[in-house]
C-alpha cells in the first residue's frame, strides 16, 4: 500500500470517493432518522430543524443530503400552509416539512438505499 | 507574516524536538561519565553481553513506543515514563541472559543453526539473541484466554499481563504529557487560521508534500475531515479537530511550517463587515430547495 508519491489527479479522485461514500452513508442515516421520526408511517411528517438536531450536521451537508433523496424520490418537500405564501427569507427550518414517500419506506424496510 | 512566526518561535514551539532530545542524552552522558569518574563501574570480563542485550531491548521497546506515538516517536521515548519503559524492558532482556548463564545450555549458534563456524564467539552471539528476543517473545506470550471477547471481564493468562498493565500506566500518562505538548502547539499555530482555509487547502498539500502515507490512511482522514466539517459544533472547534487529524499525521514542525508557507495566518482585523455565510445558515443552503418547494406550491 506504500506509494512513492501521490498525483493530484489520484489525490482528487480519492477525496471525491470518500465525499461520495460519507454522503451515501449520511443520507441512509438521515432517511432512518425520518422513518423513525415519523414512526415509518408515510402520512405524517417532520421538519429539517429536527432532523438536524437528530442528525447533529450543518445545515450546509443536510440541505446536500435532502436534495439527494428528494431526487432518488424518497421524501417529499412542503411548506407550512401559514409560511407557503410567504417569500424564502421568512421560512425558517421548523416550516420546511419532510414526509417519507413509498419509495422511501421501501429502501429503509429493504436496505436498499 | 514571517515575523508572527518568528514571534511565535519565541514563544516556544519553534524548538525542534529532536534538539531537546540530543541535550537530553547529552546530560545523561554526562552524568554517567561524572558517575563512573568517582565511582567506577566495572564490567566483570566476559560480562559485556549485558550491555549488548541491554541495547537490543532498549531498541526492540523504542521500535514498540514509537509506533504508538506517530506523530512525535522521539519525545516520547525521551519523557521520563517512556524513557521508564525503555529500561524496564532492557533489564528484562539483562534478566533473560542471566537465566541463561544460569541455568542454559550454552550452546553454540552453529548447533541450533547448523553454521559452520563453531568458537565460543558464537556462543556469546547466541545467548544474545536468546536473551534478547527471547525475553521479549517471553514477556508478551499468553497461554490462556479466559472468558469472552466482548465481556471486560476478559482475563488473559500470561506474562504479557505484567508489561500490558505496565504499559497501559506509562500510556496514559505518556499520553497526557503528549496532549498537554499538542494541545499547545496547536492553538498557537492555528491561532490566527480561519476554518474556511484549513479546511479547504492544507490537507491536499499536506498529502502531496508527505510521500509515504498509505492510500488507505488519506482516504480515512479525507473521511474524518468530511465528518467534521459536517458536523453541527462550532467553527473554532472544527478548526482544531481538523488541525489535529492533519497534525498527528504530518506532525509539528511540518503543520507549522505549512501555515506558514501557504499564508494561512491572517492578522486579526476590527471591522464590523458581515462575514460570508457559514455552513450554518438555513436560508443560504437551503436557498435551491426552498425555490423549488416554493414554485411548486405556488
Amino acid at each position: 500500500m506504500k506509494r512513492n508519491s501521490i498525483s493530484y489527479t489520484a489525490l482528487r479522485d480519492s477525496e471525491a470517493k470518500s465525499t461520495e461514500r460519507f454522503y451515501h452513508d449520511l443520507s441512509t442515516k438521515t432517511l432512518k432518522c425520518i422513518g423513525r421520526i415519523t414512526s415509518f408511517d408515510t402520512g405524517s411528517s417532520t421538519n429539517i430543524a429536527e432532523i438536524k438536531s437528530y442528525m447533529g450536521i450543518n445545515y450546509n451537508a443536510l440541505a446536500i443530503i435532502v436534495s439527494n433523496l428528494k431526487k432518488l424520490g424518497y421524501i417529499t418537500l412542503f411548506l407550512d400552509k401559514n409560511n407557503s405564501q410567504e417569500v424564502n427569507s421568512g421560512v425558517g427550518p421548523d416550516h420546511l416539512n419532510i414526509k417519507l414517500t413509498k419509495e422511501g419506506l421501501n429502501a429503509i424496510l429493504n436496505n436498499t438505499l | 507574516m514571517r515575523s508572527l512566526t518568528t514571534h511565535s518561535k519565541a514563544q516556544g514551539w519553534g524548538c525542534p524536538p529532536i534538539l531537546k532530545s540530543l541535550i537530553k542524552i547529552s546530560l545523561l552522558a554526562a552524568l554517567l561519565v561524572m558517575f563512573n569518574k568517582y565511582f567506577p563501574l566495572e564490567i566483570p570480563q566476559g560480562n559485556n553481553d549485558y550491555l549488548y542485550v541491554f541495547l537490543i531491548g532498549i531498541l526492540l521497546s523504542a521500535i514498540e513506543l514509537g509506533s504508538r506515538y506517530k506523530d512525535e516517536p522521539i519525545s516520547v521515548m525521551t519523557c521520563f515514563p517512556g524513557a521508564f519503559y525503555l529500561v524496564i524492558n532492557a533489564l528484562i532482556c539483562c534478566l533473560g541472559l542471566f537465566f541463561i548463564n544460569t541455568f542454559g545450555t550454552h550452546e553454540s549458534i552453529t548447533k541450533t543453526m547448523g553454521v559452520a563456524n563453531e568458537n565460543e564467539f558464537s556462543t556469546h552471539v547466541a545467548n544474545i539473541l536468546y536473551a534478547s528476543f527471547g525475553s521479549f517473545f517471553v514477556m508478551r506470550s499468553s497461554f490462556l484466554k479466559l472468558g469472552n471477547d466482548n465481556s471486560q471481564s476478559q482475563v488473559d493468562l500470561g506474562l504479557n499481563i505484567i508489561l500490558k498493565k505496565m504499559i497501559d500506566m506509562i500510556d496514559r500518562q505518556v499520553d497526557r504529557d503528549q496532549a498537554r505538548r499538542r494541545s499547545k502547539d496547536i492553538t498557537r499555530i492555528l491561532k490566527d487560521v480561519s476554518f474556511d482555509s484549513l479546511s479547504s487547502r492544507i490537507h491536499p498539500f499536506c498529502m502531496q508534500v508527505m510521500q509515504n502515507i498509505p492510500e488507505t490512511e488519506i482516504e480515512s482522514l479525507f473521511r474524518e475531515l468530511k465528518e467534521i466539517s459536517a458536523s453541527d459544533d462550532c467553527d473554532e472547534s472544527k478548526k482544531m479537530a481538523i488541525g489535529l487529524q492533519i497534525y498527528n499525521i504530518v506532525g509539528k514542525r511540518l503543520f507549522a511550517s505549512i501555515i506558514e508557507d501557504l499564508e494561512l495566518i491572517q492578522k486579526p482585523s476590527n471591522d464590523d463587515n458581515p462575514q460570508a455565510p457559514s455552513g450554518n445558515d438555513f436560508s443560504h443552503s437551503f436557498s435551491d430547495i426552498l425555490e423549488q418547494v416554493n414554485s411548486k406550491s405556488t
